[in-house]
This record gives C-alpha cells, sequence and structure tokens, in this order.
C-alpha cells in the first residue's frame, strides 16, 4: 500500500527517477521498449516496464508495496503534457 | 452518453463526479482538453478533501517548453454511469480532462455559445 504521503518531493522524486534511468537502466530497456514507460524504486533501482505508467506503477508495487515511485517514458523527455506536442529525444 | 456545454470563454465543459477511497464524492466541472494526455488534474485542496492517496511523481512538458513536475494520486470518477479507477495529476491551474481519460468514445460538440457536448460510443 503506498504510503498517503510521499517520502520524497516531487522534484527529488523526478531527478533520482532520472538518475537511476540514465546509471543503471536504460541500456537494458531502451532499445527494446521506446515509447512504453517504466516505473522505477528510487531507492533500490528495481523497476517495471508498462504500457502506460499506471500499469507499469501497479506492476511494481505488486511485487514490491513498499516501493517509493518514479514514473518515466523510455525516449521521452516526458512522460505526458499539457498543451503542446509531443516530442521524442533524439537517440 | 456524457453531454457538456461550451461556454461563452470558448471553453467545453463536461460535469465529473469524483471519488475518494472513504466514499467522499465531489462534482467537478471539467474544462475538455485535447493537448492534454492524461486523465484529469485536480486542486490540491480537493485531493486532500476526498482522501486521494498518493503515488508517484511524474514530469510532464507544457505548451511552452518548460517541464513540471505533477504529483499522481489514485481516485475514481463516475464515467458514462460506471465508476472507474483512473490517475489525477494535482495542479494549481483548473480542472483539466485530457485524452486518456477521453480515449474510446467519440467527441461532437458545437462550438458556439452554449453549444452541446456529447461523448458517446463511437457507433
Amino acid at each position: 500500500m503506498t504510503p498517503a504521503q510521499p517520502r520524497y518531493g516531487a522534484q527529488e522524486t523526478v531527478r533520482r527517477a532520472e538518475e537511476l534511468y540514465a546509471q543503471r537502466i536504460r541500456p537494458q530497456v531502451e532499445a527494446q521498449h521506446r515509447g512504453r514507460y517504466i516505473a522505477i524504486d528510487i531507492e533500490t533501482g528495481e523497476y517495471e516496464v508498462g504500457d502506460d505508467y499506471h500499469a507499469a506503477a501497479r506492476s511494481l508495487l505488486a511485487r514490491k508495496p513498499s516501493a517509493a515511485l518514479g514514473a518515466l517514458r523510455i525516449g521521452y523527455a516526458t512522460v505526458g503534457r499539457i498543451g503542446g506536442r509531443t516530442k521524442a529525444v533524439r537517440q | 452518453m456524457i453531454i457538456g456545454e461550451v461556454t461563452p470563454d470558448k471553453e467545453a465543459l463536461v460535469r465529473l463526479m469524483v471519488r475518494g477511497p472513504g466514499g467522499q464524492e465531489r462534482e467537478v466541472c471539467a474544462v475538455l482538453d485535447t493537448g492534454y494526455t492524461e486523465y484529469l488534474t485536480l486542486l490540491p485542496t480537493l485531493i486532500t478533501a476526498l482522501g486521494l492517496p498518493y503515488q508517484y511523481s511524474l514530469p510532464m512538458s507544457l505548451a511552452d517548453g518548460s517541464t513540471v513536475q505533477m504529483r499522481v494520486f489514485d481516485a475514481a470518477v463516475v464515467w458514462n454511469n460506471r465508476e472507474r479507477s483512473i490517475p489525477v495529476q494535482e495542479t494549481d491551474g483548473d480542472v483539466l480532462l485530457g485524452m486518456s481519460l477521453l480515449y474510446g468514445p467519440r467527441l461532437l460538440l458545437d462550438a458556439v455559445d452554449g453549444g452541446h457536448v456529447a461523448i458517446s460510443d463511437i457507433p
């Protein structure tokens, strides 16, 4: 069960997720899963890939209910957008 | 079918019931935003009032090219008389209804003051 209050603030959550992804996870997933979503335990680096970030998060929480979650979209700078158009990150 | 209207401020609005895990519920007036990829945004005060549980934080891009981090909470909405579990993003702005929540049916609207908005199954 996720805690009512996050252990980390929003900025810290995203920063840690991006750092873990860049340093440890990217070589394992990017080539094969570009465009899909990844939920990352920002304390341990464990992760799950899914077709949307909510599905990925639920998969990770199912096997690790205490996970401190961050989520990213593989090959994109952001998970989604409010206004504008979606842009992939150039490889 | 879900119905709404276009306001003189050129916003397509629908009313939506949002529920928390303890049975609290509030009706919100949401702006249909096809430039918004996710489900629904809500104010922090409403998220707290409904007791929505925090899930995680996401980076989102805005129209001006900047990136913001948005907190995500679990909620339920009544959609076509059925309850749907959705992620809700916290914002200090308006209640936006995005393409992930809209995804599936047909959206028709008359883009005039008082114009009809209808969300229904694609035949």
